[in-house]
């Protein structure tokens, strides 16, 4: 058989840069789309359930703020070839750090709780008992991250990521205004009552989340990439950014098209799924539901996990799930307290969960701006990055991102006292 | 004492007025357990000096100075001081002893006839409370632990700063460490750390550390080191190490370092990296031992001497014929049992097991395992030798070197 054809295309520059990109990619559009994990669902589809296509319009600047960030983190992750939680340890000393990784270990709890919560609601819209279905998930979780090779486990959670494109085809089957989805892209519709201000907050706390940037800093340093390649790792989290937003998008979309416009109200995820049978039909319900466990589930599996890590390796103790529990105490003590802790929380009888998703979100807001002043510290820091300091826009960007956070979060905070 | 224990605390005139703050202390690297030289005191904003210790006279919750600040000529940090705050609190360093990685928590410093001397590293919790100021809270509570101390003697300081190209610090100590212990600690640190551990070794060391280093690390540490260098490393590894991490590489790259290799080594690259990466001609090595069938048997064992330091293994010697094909394979063992003066053909194996050079790594795996081979020939058009696949080779196959190291930090390490 000839093979120059083959070799002819293999070495055409467009498609070297194609291969290149795909044995890069993964890092930005797995973190991307853990993302989008059962609390930044339910945000979603409550902001398109009670505020239609009047918010549509954060999603642009909102993909502006987390490609640089995300971008941020993959460039310092591979210029340094460490982790974010190592990075801060060495550039502000131990008591910050301490503080930090208390403040995300309660935020990343938080986060574990609502992706439970998740799970039980899922379960509950497929008629699965709470009590059956988190110990099975929790089981499933801890056997796919202990026996699980990374290639395989990276594999999954590719698999997983594609999952989302059910939201995008629900969003099709609502059948929206296109026309003024369009028009509430381009054009704000701002409003200054606190439900609308809490909402902005909890979307973009769900959207650009402190532990995702700790997570996608230390999956680039894990998959080695060179220095070289780091055009094509700001492209995937570039990419990634941008995907996570248009998903988000369309549960916005679906919701505003279906339930927004039928005037329904509607509390948590199961009610979204259950009001999206009349008005869009059985499949948009079910790959609605569908949607929402893979995401619970592919975040549940990766937040204990990435917890216990940072903490660990940031404070100098021995990490590894290789590693038996007498080598690693605090590594499993953490990872297993918080998955378990999680599971038991949330099988109490009449718990709120709408609440504590709120909450992990609310804590995810209030800690980003703390996690985005330590990367800029760094990220501009010329013994770290050498000659890829952060550029002035790129600063700016990320100022503007913490201020306004800031901003939204101290005000949601005077609005609940 | 700690470091914990003096950094911040206030510096002293004679007179007792305070000047200033410390804010770092300088050691010297020149001996196993390094002696302060100078302390960097911040007095007065953001003004810092280097105080050399021969002003110091009192060390502990105050410092206080032997002479007033105007009589003190400045301290000049030399190329092997280690200042301790800055290169060592808070960063990894290797623990030579254990082949770990570890975080420094705090520094023991130990005084011994009018010096003071850092003795360790503290990597524990006792540490990390000392630094929060809660060793009084947690002692009552009862969370106490034992000390968790590595001597200086067993660490080896590791740099992370990108601006510094040059080491401060001779790597004496890391140079103890099995080669596939330095490459997990290589594989573990950060891409300029690892670097500079590999800069620090000699070529043969290098290479055999980077021989053990996992694949994607292999292609970002060649290519951020100097071409040159590179290419100096990779004429030391064993040639289907190297053609591996060249087939991974940017082709660009790759040829830039052929083009400056020793020619010798990179003839040979060429033809390896001319198979499919998973053939058996993409994982042999050629670097084998071969005779002339015409030999006697001291003859070849004489010829056997002289290559053994060059080929992977000694223990089979392959036969060629004249018209350069494969007849014959004699172990070690054969000629060291076989008469001296007989020829090599009448007690060689005849019977070749034999891999071709297109033929896939697994099954190249399986005939190994079958048959039990230490090494197995690799040949072209049926008889012409290219190489051969060793044992150990066989197992990289069953059990990757990826696989077997590399199971990632995030999943397991």
């Amino acid at each position: 058989m000839d093979f120059t054809i083959f070799r002819r295309v293999f070495k055409s520059p467009l498609f070297l840069s194609l291969i290149i990109f795909l044995s890069v990619m993964g890092p930005g559009i797995i973190t991307a789309n853990v993302d989008n994990d059962a609390g930044g669902i339910t945000t979603y589809s409550l902001a398109g359930s009670q505020f239609g296509y009047d918010l549509l319009w954060l999603f642009i600047p909102m993909i502006i703020a987390l490609a640089v960030i995300q971008e941020m983190g993959v460039r310092m992750g591979i210029v340094s070839g460490k982790g974010l939680a190592d990075l801060i340890r060495e550039k502000v000393g131990i008591k910050i750090t301490f503080l930090m990784m208390i403040a995300l270990l309660l935020a990343n709890f938080g986060n574990v709780l609502a992706e439970f919560s998740g799970i039980a609601v899922s379960a509950g819209i497929f008629g699965v008992p709470k009590f059956f279905a988190l110990p099975v998930a929790a089981l499933f979780v801890w056997l796919l991250v202990v026996k699980g090779t990374y290639k395989s486990v990276e594999k999954v959670f590719l698999l997983a990521s594609s999952l989302y494109l059910s939201y995008i085809v629900a969003g099709f089957l609502a059948g929206p205004d296109w026309g003024l989805a369009a028009k509430s892209l381009v054009m704000p519709h701002i409003s200054t009552s606190t439900a609308y201000i809490t909402m902005v907050i909890g979307l973009v706390g769900t959207t650009i989340a402190p532990w995702m940037m700790f997570y996608i800093q230390s999956s680039v340093v894990e998959k080695g990439i060179s220095l070289k390649n780091l055009k094509y790792s700001k492209l995937d989290a570039v990419f990634g950014a941008i995907v996570v937003n248009i998903v988000a998008f369309f549960i916005v979309l679906a919701c505003a098209a279906t339930i927004y416009t039928n005037g329904i109200q509607v509390n948590n995820v199961a009610d979204v799924s259950n009001a999206l049978v009349p008005l869009a039909g059985n499949y948009a319900s079910i790959l609605f539901a569908i949607g929402f466990l893979n995401a619970s589930l592919f975040a549940a599996s990766i937040l204990p996990l990435s917890t216990a890590y940072y903490v660990c390796e940031s404070l100098g103790f021995e990490a590894g799930v290789s590693k038996g529990f007498r080598e690693a105490p605090v590594f499993h003590g953490l990872y297993l307290g918080l998955i378990i802790l999680a599971v038991v929380i949330i099988m109490i009888p009449n718990v709120p969960l709408l609440s504590i998703l709120y909450l992990s979100q609310v804590a995810n807001g209030l800690l980003l701006p703390f996690v985005l002043i330590l990367m800029l510290l760094i990220i501009n820091d010329k013994k770290v990055m050498g000659s890829y300091v952060n550029s002035k826009l790129f600063n700016l960007i990320s100022i503007a991102t913490a201020v306004i956070v800031m901003g939204l979060s101290v005000s949601l905070v005077f609005t609940i006292l | 004492m700690y470091l914990s224990d003096f950094i911040k605390k206030p510096v002293l005139s004679p007179s007792g007025k305070k000047i200033g703050k410390l804010k770092d202390v300088v050691v010297s690297s020149d001996h196993s357990y390094p002696i302060i030289k100078a302390l960097e005191v911040n007095i007065s904003g953001n003004k810092t000096i280097n105080i050399s210790w021969k002003y110091v006279g009192k060390l502990g919750k105050e410092v206080i100075l032997k002479y007033p600040l105007e009589e003190i000529k400045e301290y000049k940090i030399q190329k092997h001081d280690i200042v301790l705050l800055k290169d060592v609190l808070d960063r990894q360093v290797v623990d030579i002893e254990g082949k770990k990685i570890r975080r420094v928590n705090d520094i023991k410093i130990s005084p011994t006839n009018g010096h003071y001397h850092v003795i360790g590293v503290d990597i524990g919790v006792n540490g990390i409370l000392r630094r929060l100021s809660l060793n009084r809270i947690a002692k009552p509570l009862g969370i106490t632990s034992n000390e968790d101390l590595i001597s200086w003697k067993d660490i080896d300081p590791v740099e992370s700063d990108y601006s510094k190209v040059k080491l401060k610090v001779p790597k004496q100590k890391i140079k103890k460490l099995h080669p596939a212990d330095m490459a997990e600690i290589v594989d573990q640190l950060g891409l300029n750390e690892s670097l500079n551990i590999l800069n620090s070794l000699d070529d043969e060391s290098a290479a055999d550390t980077l021989e053990e280093v996992s694949p994607e690390r292999q292609v970002s540490l060649l290519e951020g080191m100097d071409s040159q260098r590179a290419a100096e490393i990779l004429d030391e590894m064993s040639p289907d190490d190297a053609a591996d991490v060249l087939a991974d590489l940017p082709e660009e790259k790759a040829e830039e370092l052929l083009d400056l290799m020793e020619p010798e080594e990179s003839d040979d690259l060429r033809k390896l990296l001319k198979y499919p990466e998973n053939t058996a001609g993409g994982i042999m090595t050629t670097e084998f031992a071969y005779v002339d069938q015409n030999l006697t048997i001291k003859e070849v064992l004489d010829s056997l001497r002289k290559m053994a330091e060059d080929v992977e293994t000694i223990y089979y010697v392959y036969v060629i014929s004249k018209s350069g094909d494969l007849v014959g394979v004699i172990s070690l063992r054969d000629l060291l049992l076989s008469d001296p003066n007989s020829k090599v053909s009448e007690f060689m194996h005849t019977h070749i097991i034999k891999a071709d050079v297109m033929e896939d790594q697994h099954e190249v795996a399986q005939t190994i395992a079958k048959y039990n081979l230490i090494a197995l020939p690799v040949v072209e058009d049926e008889t012409k030798l290219r190489g051969i696949i060793t044992v150990d080779d066989a197992i990289d196959i069953v059990l990757p070197t990826a696989w077997k190291k590399r199971v990632p930090r995030m999943f397991g390490r």
